[in-house]
């Protein structure tokens, strides 16, 4: 009975994870068009932009790139250039994920966070992130590159200061948001990635 | 066999020099080439380490990535190029000297070298290597060692891969080891070769050297046997060294022979003196002899009468007077031997004759005995009579008053005088030093007759010796037949 039991929690537990990070990642359902699927998702992250908002100034600012990104995506979208309204959508999602992380930081609530060795590897991560965002900016060709890349290399060092300071939710917060920034950064190079063409003959 | 060896001693060092040259220049260049080859193994292992380490790094980093995105695998390719590009740029920063990029889908993806000298234009795919990284691609892919190090003829490329199955990814990695073929490897090339040709010139050198000192020995030692034998002879002309010792040679035996030329000329003289003494001696006789004839001739003239008789008695006077001093003229000794083959006894005689005054003064009676009949010889007449009259000389002043000098010639193969007197043998000690130059057991004595007799019977093929055998002192005279 207690077997019968344990099997049916770890499926209750199992089911939603797996489907979730599908519904997450905004996996596309069966029979829909591409088209319709992003738009979908540029709903679903405007949404959850406007949930995770936060009274901070670098949050706010981080908001207000998201909301052009998702800006973006809907026009590349319009304009039938769906892979770039991807991209778009993809990093608005990350800048929202930032924001969820900054706004994570400033609850008062307890809550369980790594452990030192497990915060110094998050910042190594971090840190890891942060030298490829000098070559994604370069990539994206986009004026608010610099900005994001400037917010990335600020978060980073937040964290690493509350790390000096043993402050663990804040290090491990602003690690994140600095990784988020620098994937949104990551996305928005790829929205620049010329279009591949058929080899031509030398 | 071992005294064999003792006796090329010099060789055998300089055998052993050369060996020992060999050797060194063998271990040198041993050395030399293994510290080179050493030396980039070593470069080359490290490189190795290094790619291994930047692809196990752009593997993990690069399974990180693509586990973060959920459609990672549908994503297209040219968007896993720029997150793919994004790591490697980010690896390979601490990989100086290494590039690299990832493989999937058939094609290379994530290429970067962020050590380059210019990044940002190094973006296209070493084509060079590309063989090469896409085998090392395989190996890893089929699960084999991955590791590839291709040796070009001034570099070296080390490339290693990491495959991940479950992502059909792999990470590959890349170093080029340039200074295989620096300016130096090339001076350490003909320093190599220098030391080589040196060493050979140096085993050629001693060994010329050595046969030239065998030669030049051989010729010495073959030369200093013929002079105990052949006091004309001279050493051969040698070069450098051998040679100043063959010249040195040469030079004391030309100094020596015209000191022995010095001292025969000495000791004629000294023969002669006392030769003058004996002959004084035979001179007064005849003309004491011609004076009382003459004196006698005198008064008979006053008288008016002459008788012949008496001056019979002066010519004959006269004729012995010649005839001593035509004896004495014989003694020359400037003029080199000359060989004739004659009686030895009349030689024998006139010796006798030369001394028989002194003989009688001291009472020694001369005895000449010649047996088998008349014996004949190769002599030169005044030579051998000075060789005779030093032995008689030699016997009578050794004996003082009284006693005997006998003299017995005999024939044979070689003819022989043996001059023996009635004084007491020599000593061992006297018979090894007789023949020596101013050796003398007489006081007073120059200690030349002996030696210069020999040496004069030498320049007549014949010798002289000192037979020990005997009870009384004994000298033998040879000469060939």
């Amino acid at each position: 009975m207690k077997r019968v039991l344990a099997c049916a929690l770890a499926l209750m537990w199992l089911t939603p994870a797996v489907c979730g990070a599908e519904k997450k990642k905004g996996g596309k359902k069966k029979g829909e068009s591409p088209e319709a699927a992003m738009a979908q998702r540029i709903e679903r992250v405007r949404q959850r932009l406007t949930e995770v908002s936060v009274n901070d100034a670098a949050a706010r600012n981080l908001e207000s790139t998201a909301r052009q990104f998702l800006a973006d995506a809907e026009r590349e979208l319009a304009a039938g250039r769906v892979s770039s309204a991807q991209g778009f959508s993809q990093a608005a999602e990350a800048l929202t994920r930032a924001v969820d992380h900054i706004r994570h930081s400033r609850e008062t609530s307890p809550k369980g966070y790594p452990s030192r060795e497990a915060q110094a590897e998050r910042l190594e991560r971090a840190y890891f992130r942060l030298q490829q965002a000098e070559y994604f900016q370069t990539q994206s060709k986009d004026p608010r590159a610099k900005g994001l890349a400037q917010a990335g290399r600020q978060f980073y060092q937040k964290a690493r200061r509350a790390y000096d300071r043993k402050e663990a939710r804040d290090a491990d917060e602003f690690a994140k948001v600095c990784e988020e920034i620098v994937r949104a950064l990551e996305y928005l190079a790829r929205t620049a990635a010329p279009a591949r063409e058929p080899p031509r003959l030398k | 066999m071992w005294k064999a060896l003792a006796g090329r001693r010099m060789q055998w060092q300089l055998a052993l020099i050369c060996l020992t040259g060999v050797l060194i220049a063998a271990l040198s260049v041993f050395l030399i080439s293994g510290a080179i080859r050493g030396a980039a193994q070593i470069v080359i292992g490290d490189a190795a380490r290094a790619v291994e380490a930047a692809a196990g790094e752009l593997a993990a980093q690069g399974a990180e990535r693509a586990a973060q995105e959920a459609d990672w695998a549908e994503t297209a390719t040219e968007l896993k190029d720029v997150s793919l590009r994004g790591i490697t740029l980010a690896v390979l920063r601490s990989y100086p000297g290494v590039e690299g990029g990832y493989w999937t889908g058939g094609e290379f993806l994530g290429y970067a070298f962020p050590t380059h000298l210019n990044p940002d234009q190094k973006t296209d795919l070493p084509e060079t290597e590309l063989r090469e990284i896409q085998a090392a691609v395989e190996a890893a892919r089929a699960g084999l060692d991955s590791r590839r190090v291709a040796m070009g003829p001034d570099q070296a490329v080390v490339i290693s891969a990491r495959y991940n199955r479950k992502l059909d990814m792999s990470a590959w990695a890349m170093k080029r080891v340039s200074g295989l073929a620096d300016p130096r490897e090339q001076q350490r090339r003909w320093w190599l070769a220098a030391l080589v040709t040196a060493a050979l010139v140096s085993i050629v050198a001693t060994l010329a050297a050595a046969a030239g000192f065998a030669r030049g020995v051989r010729g010495i030692t073959r030369g200093l046997e013929l002079l105990e034998h052949d006091y004309h002879h001279r050493l051969p002309a040698a070069p450098g060294e051998l040679g100043e010792i063959a010249r040195a040679v040469n030079r004391m035996i030309e100094r020596r022979e015209a000191l022995e030329k010095e001292l025969r000329r000495e000791d004629r003289l000294r023969t002669m003196g006392r030769l003058v003494a004996a002959v004084a001696h035979e001179i007064r006789n005849p003309l004491n002899g011609m004076r009382l004839a003459a004196q006698l001739l005198k008064k008979q003239a006053e008288q008016g009468r002459i008788e012949g008789r008496h001056l019979d008695s002066i010519i004959a006077e006269v004729d012995r007077l010649e005839d001593l001093v035509r004896e004495f003229l014989a003694f020359d000794q400037k003029r080199p031997p000359e060989l004739k083959r004659q009686a030895v006894r009349p030689c024998a005689e006139r010796a006798a004759r030369l001394v028989a005054a002194q003989a009688e003064r001291q009472g020694i009676a001369i005895e000449i005995e010649e047996r088998g009949g008349p014996v004949w010889a190769c002599y030169d007449e005044g030579r051998l009579t000075q060789v005779l009259l030093n032995l008689l000389l030699n016997s009578m002043e050794s004996q003082g008053e009284g006693g005997w000098v006998r003299m017995e010639i005999e024939g044979g193969e070689r003819a022989s005088v043996r001059v023996t007197d009635s004084g007491p043998a020599l000593s061992a000690g006297e018979q090894e030093r007789l023949f020596e130059m101013f050796y003398s057991n007489k006081p007073g004595g120059a200690g030349l007759g002996l030696a210069v007799s020999r040496e004069l019977m030498r320049q007549m093929n014949g010798d002289l010796e000192y037979d020990a055998s005997q009870e009384h002192a004994s000298f033998v005279v040879r000469m060939a037949a």
